[in-house]
């Protein structure tokens, strides 16, 4: 029985750089139907949301929409097709009003003596809020003065307008309720019925798996860039959906779990009650010398944002940051390093390496002031340290004048851990340290982190994969929301599964 | 990211410096042909004096740019400081130098606090500033004035020369070696172009951002002091408006010289470059008789090329406003 | 082991974040006008006799109306995120090639109205190179238009060559000193600029798009809005305007010299800023420009009454400039600025 679905997704891959992103994916979604996508971070489902809507392309597979080839080149494609979607990023022009924002691009439909007629632009803008839910929100408002819940059906609103000339849209909702409280969400849900009573489809992503159950019909899994099952919703519960999620654990040796130390007793920082309004409230915890602590959570965890506060970047509202007993106060991440805490973070290229500067500037970039002598620095010094660690950290590169961004992700990356280690930093937070780096220089990676807890180092990890958090750390402590919600024993015999930590993230 | 392609990136920056080379090369014997008494002793003297109060500015004028950022007030501050330098020399003789450097040092300090405590761009605060220190300067004096004869002695030094090089062409150089020496050798020096290269990653490598940029405008400011404490010398007079054109000659000076928009690429040595081009186009533009405007013209569409051959490729995805 | 409570909290937090930037956002958009009125009121209390009459009113209007067209010319620029620094030049340049393309004192031309067309079209010429060096080279506004000024007023210095013309043709001439219906011709001229941009604005799609890519240009791309066209267009129409009020700056003066571009730059960027149009783009506009535009003219013919020193005066301006910018720049530690 061939059924006729709105859309279909043939075998489709996309690779980064030989990185693969997404693996022969098969998906396909019915007309007038919720769909729900679920997965862990890097699982590959918003990149799959992005080829559909045209962002970026498949590297291989197709598509098809209503039975027809569909190959979007931009999103403004995909609108035309009938195809729209609500990023986690809001996407509206505060100064312009509601009905501005929801035609924007498309005025040329209003024009009348070569002017906009707004009458008629918000007439319908009207009827297209009214099909949303939005019945007490004028058209003629500026968006800057609407609350962030209401600007996101007001997206919703966007997508649908372009979606008017096509009888079924397909709507795609990446996180949509990460910012709204629970009678917003409950809004969101009869909103998103209704919309699918009158016929159009919704993908539905979302970290929340309580949310997932209540509003969608199906459930695709995706795992590591895989499909990994496909299920009713009726029928499954979250335990099922934590199974598929999980991925098969990569062994030990992988991780080096043999090198894996016992931290010392001495605390080395404490955190009491940390919180930065709006990402994350109330963390505290101490980090021992020699120590390995993982920190899991989904992509808008918070765990980010307290990395950044950690290491200076951001200011914390509330809390208190205690090093050896001390209490300091990180105004900025050169006050950080001069409490010897750095920052290696998950952007290299914004946030890691200074691309046009050759090898030698790079790893210098945190240790000028520890080199300088009366005021100067030896020239002579930075290219031996230079040398120093392109031989110690095995960095391939022509030399150590090479511009840093000719070398490949993990020669980068490398370099990056050398800046670090040059300025002999006591505590070094770890966001994503094997992103974008082969496979190669990722066991070269994970040997390093071990020889420097080894050294008395102390570290903070957010792992690129749950496996990686866990084979790597001491204890992991999980976060969801801006809380921490679960903390666990990650010593050698007694690493937690995935499924325990996965439950306390979603 | 293939080495090939990159191998273009590197080579175009290079390309600049090269053209440069050429260009100049090609200038002198173009302007030698024009008319040979470009390259007599006479007018290399007159070349070498005119080239030092630019290239003190420029100096400064590099640091700011390595940071990405713009000084336009420059060439307000030097004529403030020639202004002030002559008023200043009935009452506090040789001192008067010192403070007039304090001065030059303390609205680098204003600028530099402002930006970075404000987050004001530089070249709205630079011209706002620049604004602001005319009037100054056209309070102090409405008029150019010679330096009355009884304080000539205070000025005497601008006439000591060594065969074609005036003292303060030699002053100049020390200048602008010691600059050259504290941006290679010196965190504060290293770090403007870590900030240049990429601001970001300079933060979270926990190098000292707002410090930085306050010393680096501190010394523009000086630079820019220094000069017009210089044109005071030369000129044998206070002129309210005596350092107004020099701010584009600098700025044309540091970017032909090839110090880009990106930052991390440029140095003072390239700077040096760059102001003996501005200078020879000047001086021969001059000698063979072209008309005043064309200099604005000239420096005009020389700032602008090259900045085109200096656009970092990279910066195809970024946003240029 | 978690409740429910704790997604609200940093829910409602973000909540808290967004309106108290609505509340600071309404808050500068009243403060313009009640500086203005403040302005007034203090100007007519210290200066009883001369500030509050009509035939102050009269200056008033007439000063307002050149730095108006200006700064109605760069509002949009700064919309985009842009700036336009060659207003110097490009005024100069208009003014003396219209005095040496009408009927003058050195040469034999004799365009007439012609003239108005070709150095209108002059002056937008002089804002699609800058639009084009930006979008295509990707050259910063601030480079390209600083260089464009000192282009542009070489170039103004070449068309007279030493000795200026003085302009002869004499419907030209009157137009300075016309009224119609009690209102010098001149402020009509501005009045008609500022609707046309006002139209232009509010009205029209590239009014609206000039929003979109000064508040964030990867969102209209992705709608399909040609960005790099919208870029241009507002440097082609602050040409346009530039033209327009170096035209009849010259007209005024009776002859077309660079002097008359001179410090023009600065009274039209202070009377955007001051009213509240932000220089990251996205926010203000013509409405702001002219509340902005009659702060800077009242402060200026104020302190003029007052006596005070006409040097003090521009320093001022440029003081005014910088406060009004740090007001309303909105930053954090992070925020990086060059």
């Amino acid at each position: 029985m061939k059924q006729n679905y709105l859309l279909e997704i043939n075998n489709v891959s996309k690779n980064f750089n030989g990185h693969p992103a997404l693996k022969n994916i098969y998906m396909n979604v019915k007309h007038g139907e919720i769909l729900g996508l679920v997965g862990e971070n890097g699982a590959g489902k918003s990149t799959l949301l992005k080829i559909i809507m045209g962002v970026q392309p498949a590297s291989s597979g197709s598509m098809l929409l209503n039975g027809k080839p569909y190959k979007p080149q931009n999103p403004r494609e995909a609108n035309n097709a009938g195809v729209g979607m609500v990023f986690q990023e809001q996407s509206l022009i505060t100064n312009l009003t509601v009905g501005q924002n929801i035609f924007l691009g498309d005025e040329k439909r209003f024009m009348k003596y070569g002017l906009i007629d707004y009458k008629k632009m918000y007439d319908e803008a009207r009827i297209i809020l009214d099909e949303v839910g939005l019945t007490d929100i004028k058209p003629e408002k500026y968006v800057r003065d609407l609350s962030f819940a209401k600007r996101q059906m007001i997206e919703i609103a966007k997508v649908i307008s372009h979606a008017k000339s096509v009888n079924n849209a397909l709507i795609l909702l990446d996180e949509p309720t990460s910012v709204l409280n629970d009678e917003e969400v409950k809004q969101l849900y009869s909103d998103i019925r209704k919309l699918v009573e009158k016929g159009h489809s919704i993908i539905f992503v979302s970290h929340r798996l309580d949310e997932v159950l209540e509003i969608t019909e199906r459930i695709y899994v995706f795992k590591d860039a895989a499909n990994a099952g496909e299920f009713i919703t009726k029928d499954v519960t979250e335990k099922d959906l934590y199974q598929a999620m999980v991925g098969k654990s990569t062994s030990g040796e992988y991780y080096n779990i043999d090198k894996q130390i016992t931290p010392k007793d001495d605390v080395v920082l404490e955190v009491k009650n940390l919180s930065a309004f709006g990402s994350f409230k109330n963390v505290s915890f101490e980090l021992h010398k020699g120590e390995i602590l993982g920190f899991c959570g989904v992509v808008g965890s918070g765990k980010e944002d307290l990395c950044y506060a950690l290491c200076g970047d951001i200011k914390p509202t509330e809390g208190k940051i205690y090093i050896h007993g001390e209490e300091v106060s990180l105004r900025s991440p050169s006050d950080a390093l001069k409490n010897s805490i750095l920052l290696i973070p998950q952007e290299r290229n914004e946030e890691g390496i200074f691309g046009i500067l050759d090898v030698t500037s790079n790893i210098a970039a945190s240790n000028l002031s520890r080199l300088t002598k009366y005021g100067i620095v030896s020239v002579k010094k930075l290219v031996a340290q230079a040398k120093e660690w392109i031989q110690r950290l095995n960095i391939r590169t022509q030399s150590h004048k090479t511009n840093l961004n000719t070398l490949s992700g993990g020669n980068a990356q490398k370099v990056v851990f050398a800046k670090m280690l040059a300025s002999n930093c006591e505590i070094v937070i770890l966001n994503h340290p094997t992103r974008g780096v082969d496979v190669g220089a990722k066991t070269e990676i994970y040997q390093l982190i071990r020889r420097m807890a080894e050294d008395g180092k102390s570290v903070i990890l957010l792992g690129d994969t749950l496996d990686e958090c866990i084979g790597l750390s001491n204890r992991v402590l999980v976060m969801k929301d801006g809380f921490i919600t679960g903390e666990f024993d990650a010593s050698v015999g007694n690493k937690p599964d995935n499924l325990d930590i996965i439950q306390c993230m979603m | 990211m293939s080495i090939g392609k990159l191998k273009l990136n590197i080579s175009k920056n290079d390309l600049l410096s090269q053209i440069n080379l050429i260009t100049f090369i090609l200038l002198i014997v173009v302007f030698y042909i024009i008319n040979p008494s470009f390259l007599n002793n006479y007018n290399l003297k007159t070349l070498l004096l005119g080239m030092a109060p630019l290239l003190v500015m420029a100096c400064g004028a590099t640091y700011v740019r390595l940071l990405g950022s713009l000084d336009l007030s420059m060439g307000a501050v030097c004529s403030c400081a020639n202004v002030l330098l002559v008023t200043l020399f009935p009452y506090t003789g040789f001192l008067s130098y010192i403070i007039v450097t304090i001065f030059g040092i303390l609205t680098g300090l204003v600028l530099g606090f402002i930006h970075t405590k404000y987050k004001v761009p530089s070249f709205i605060l630079s011209l706002g500033m620049m604004n602001v220190y005319s009037s100054i300067a056209l309070l102090i004096m409405r008029a150019p004035v010679p330096v009355p004869k009884d304080e000539r002695y205070l000025i005497d030094w601008g006439k000591i020369s060594y065969g074609i090089f005036s003292l303060m062409t030699i002053l100049a150089l020390i200048i602008m070696i010691i600059f050259y020496f504290i941006q290679k050798a010196t965190p504060f020096g290293r770090s403007l172009n870590l900030i240049g290269a990429n601001e970001r990653a300079a933060r979270i490598s926990g190098v000292s951002i707002n410090k930085t940029k306050i010393i680096a405008f501190m010394m523009c400011g000086m630079t820019s002091a220094v000069a017009g404490m210089m044109l005071t010398a030369k000129l044998k007079s206070a002129d309210p408006a005596s350092g107004n054109a020099y701010t584009l000659l600098a700025v044309a000076s540091v970017l032909l010289g090839g110090t880009s928009m990106t930052g991390g690429t440029g140095s003072i040595l390239k700077t040096l470059v760059g102001v003996s081009m501005v200078t020879v186009i000047n001086n021969g533009m001059t000698i063979i008789g072209v008309d005043a405007f064309w200099s604005q013209i000239v420096f005009g569409s020389l700032i602008l090329l090259s900045m085109v051959l200096t656009t970092d490729k990279k910066s195809r995805n970024l946003v240029v406003k | 082991m978690y409740s429910k409570n704790n997604t609200s909290s940093i829910a409602e937090e973000f909540e808290l974040k967004t309106k108290k930037e609505q509340r600071s956002e309404r808050l500068s958009r009243i403060m313009p006008v009640i500086i203005l009125i403040f302005l007034i009121l203090f100007f007519s209390i210290t200066c009883p006799k001369s500030f509050p009459t009509i035939y102050n009113l009269k200056t008033i209007l007439n000063q307002l109306s050149i730095t108006l067209i200006i700064a109605l010319g760069i509002t949009f620029v700064i919309l985009t995120g842009s700036v336009d620094l060659s207003v110097d030049g490009v005024v100069a340049l208009t003014g003396c090639l219209l005095s040496v393309l009408v009927l003058n004192s050195k040469y034999s031309t004799n365009l007439g109205l012609l003239a108005v067309l070709i150095s209108l079209l002059v002056g937008m010429l002089c804002g699609l190179v800058s639009g084009i060096f930006l979008v295509k080279f990707k050259v910063s506004s601030f480079m390209v238009t600083y260089a464009m000024s000192a282009i542009a007023m070489g170039l103004a210095l070449m068309s007279y060559g030493g000795l200026f013309a003085t302009i002869k043709d004499p419907f030209l001439l009157s137009i300075p000193s016309t009224s119609l219906l009690g209102i010098p011709v001149i402020t009509w001229i501005a009045f008609v600029v500022f609707v046309i941009s006002y139209v232009i604005q509010e009205k029209t799609p590239f009014g609206r798009y000039m929003y979109a890519v000064g508040t964030n240009e990867a969102i209209p791309r992705m709608t399909g809005i040609k960005v790099d066209k919208v870029k241009i267009g507002v440097f082609m129409w602050s040409g346009a305007c530039l033209a327009i009020a170096g035209m009849i700056s010259s007209l005024r003066l009776g002859y077309g010299i660079v002097d008359i571009g001179l410090g023009q730059y600065f009274p039209a960027q202070a009377a955007v800023v001051v009213g509240g149009t932000s220089l990251s783009g996205g926010r203000g506009g013509v409405v702001n420009t002219l509340v902005g535009a009659m702060i800077i003219t009242v402060l200026e013919i104020g302190l003029l009454l007052l006596g005070v020193n006409t040097y003090i005066r521009t320093g001022v301006q440029g003081i005014i400039i910088v406060i009004a910018v740090i007001l309303s720049v909105h930053r954090t530690d992070r925020t990086i600025c060059k």
